[in-house]
C-alpha cells in the first residue's frame, strides 16, 4: 500500500466514518512500518485538538425575516418606516387622479354661483341630429332660428360654456343687423337727395323748354 | 418550537406559509454565519454575507428539487457568496479576526467567561490564544483545503455531503483534508515556537 492510499483510510479513521469496516491488513502493515504516516496521524489528531479551540459564535439576531402575508424579505439592514408605505400609496393615488383629469381635459367652470367640473370630452355636443348647419345662402332668420335651437339644447344639457358662446353669437348677429340698417338708411337718404336734385334739375329744364317754345311760336 | 425537518419546512413554505422560511433561517443561521465567518475572517462581512445567502436562498428555494439535500444546497450558496465576495474585496482593507481590536474583544470575552467557564483563567487564556492562532493559521492554508476543513471540522458534514457541495470526488476531499490538517499542524507549531521558543 502506498502512502496516498493510506491517507484516505487514515482520514476516515480519524473522523469515524466507515468505522464498521475492519482495517485491512495491508493498511495495518503499512502504518506499522511507515514512520511518515504515523507522524502524520499524530499531526492530524493534534491539529484537530487545536481546531476545537475555535468555538462557534452566536449569529446576529434576526438575519432575515418575512412578514406574514407578503413575499418580500425584510432585512435588518434596511430601516422600514411605518409611514413610508401609506405615504407612497397616497402619492401614487393622487398622481393617477391628476393624470386622469389631465387626460380627460377637465376644466373648473364657475357658473350659477358654484364651481363645476367640466370635461371637454363628455359635455361637448358631438352630434346634433335635429339641427342642420345653415348654408351660406341662408337668411338671417334661418341662422337665428338655428342658434336658438342650439341654445335650447345647451340649456337642456346645462352646458353654460356653449350657452354663453351662442348668446354672444346672437348678440353679434343683432349688432350686425343694426349696423346694416344704419347703412341702408344712409344710402336711402343719399338716393333721396339725388332724386330731389334730379327732379329739380328736370323741372328747370322743362321750364326752359316751355319758354323757348312760347318764344318761337309767337 | 418543534424541531421540523428541512423538507417539511420547505414544503410548508412552498404551500404559502412564509413563517416556515423564518423557522428555516433560525434553524440554519448560526451554522451558516459561523461557516462564513471562518471563511472570510471578518464579522461585519460575515453578517452581510449571511444576509445575502438567505436572501438568495429565499429567491431560489422554489427551484430546489430534492429538499432532502437542502443543507448541501445552502452551503453551496454560502460558499459561492464567499468566493464572489473574496474576489471583489481583493485589495480592500478589512479588519481581520486577529487584529488589535479583535484581541481586545477576546480579552473582554475572557473576562466575561471567567465566571461561567469550568476552566481556570489561565486555561481559558491558553484556549483563547490558541483560538487566535488557529484563526490566523487557517487563513494561511490554501482556499480549497480551508473550505474542506471548515465544512468537516466545524460544520460536521459527511465526506459525501462535502463532495456534493464542492462537486469533487470523495478521494479529492479526503486528500485536501489530510493535506490541510497537516499543513495547519506545521504552521501552528511554527507560530507556537515563535511565540514561546522554550516549548
Amino acid at each position: 500500500m502506498q502512502c496516498e492510499d493510506a491517507r484516505l483510510i487514515l482520514t476516515d479513521m480519524i473522523y469515524g466514518e466507515d468505522s464498521q469496516e475492519p482495517l485491512s491488513p495491508d493498511f495495518k502493515d503499512h502504518f506499522s512500518q511507515c514512520s511518515q504516516c504515523s507522524a502524520d496521524y499524530l499531526d492530524l489528531v493534534e491539529a484537530r485538538k487545536c481546531l476545537a479551540s475555535w468555538e462557534d459564535e452566536e449569529a446576529p439576531s434576526r438575519l432575515v425575516f418575512i412578514k406574514p402575508g407578503t413575499t418580500r424579505l425584510s432585512s435588518f439592514h434596511l430601516p422600514v418606516f411605518s409611514w413610508f408605505r401609506p405615504a407612497l400609496a397616497y402619492a401614487t393615488l393622487v398622481l393617477i387622479l391628476v393624470c386622469g383629469l389631465i387626460l380627460a381635459r377637465v376644466q373648473f367652470v364657475w357658473g350659477d354661483g358654484r364651481i363645476a367640473l367640466q370635461s371637454a370630452w363628455f359635455s361637448a355636443p358631438a352630434v346634433v341630429p335635429s339641427v342642420s348647419f345653415p348654408s351660406t345662402s341662408a337668411s338671417n332668420q334661418d341662422i337665428a332660428a338655428s342658434l336658438e335651437k342650439f341654445m335650447s339644447i345647451a340649456e337642456a344639457r346645462q352646458n353654460q360654456q356653449t350657452l354663453s358662446l351662442l348668446q354672444r353669437a346672437m348678440e353679434t348677429m343683432e349688432y350686425q343687423r343694426q349696423m346694416d340698417l344704419a347703412r341702408l338708411r344712409e344710402e336711402l337718404g343719399s338716393l333721396q337727395q339725388t332724386y330731389y336734385q334730379t327732379i329739380e334739375r328736370n323741372s328747370f329744364q322743362l321750364e326752359q323748354n316751355a319758354r323757348f317754345m312760347r318764344q318761337s311760336k309767337y | 418550537m418543534n424541531e421540523w425537518t428541512d423538507g417539511r419546512l420547505i414544503a410548508r413554505y412552498l404551500d404559502g406559509d412564509h413563517q416556515a422560511f423564518n423557522d428555516l433561517v433560525r434553524k440554519w443561521e448560526k451554522r451558516i454565519y459561523n461557516f462564513v465567518l471562518r471563511y472570510c475572517g471578518n464579522r461585519e462581512e460575515a453578517q452581510d454575507l449571511c444576509q445575502d445567502v438567505f436572501t438568495s436562498a429565499f429567491q431560489r428555494l422554489s427551484s430546489l428539487r430534492d429538499t432532502e439535500r437542502f443543507s448541501s444546497w445552502l452551503y453551496t450558496i454560502a460558499l459561492n457568496a464567499c468566493r464572489m465576495r473574496s474576489r471583489s474585496t481583493i485589495g480592500r482593507h478589512m479588519v481581520p479576526l486577529d487584529s488589535p481590536e479583535e484581541f481586545q474583544a477576546v480579552e473582554l470575552q475572557i473576562q466575561k467567561a471567567a465566571g461561567q467557564s469550568p476552566l481556570n483563567p489561565e486555561q481559558l487564556l491558553t484556549q483563547k490564544e490558541m483560538e487566535i492562532l488557529v484563526r490566523q493559521t487557517i487563513r494561511e492554508i490554501s482556499e480549497e483545503q480551508r473550505v474542506v476543513i471548515i465544512l468537516k471540522e466545524y460544520q460536521g458534514l459527511k465526506f459525501q455531503e462535502i463532495a456534493e457541495v464542492l462537486g469533487c470526488p470523495l478521494s479529492t476531499i479526503k486528500s485536501r483534508l489530510y493535506l490541510g490538517l497537516t499543513a495547519m499542524r506545521r504552521q501552528l507549531e511554527r507560530h507556537l515556537t515563535a511565540v514561546n521558543p522554550r516549548k
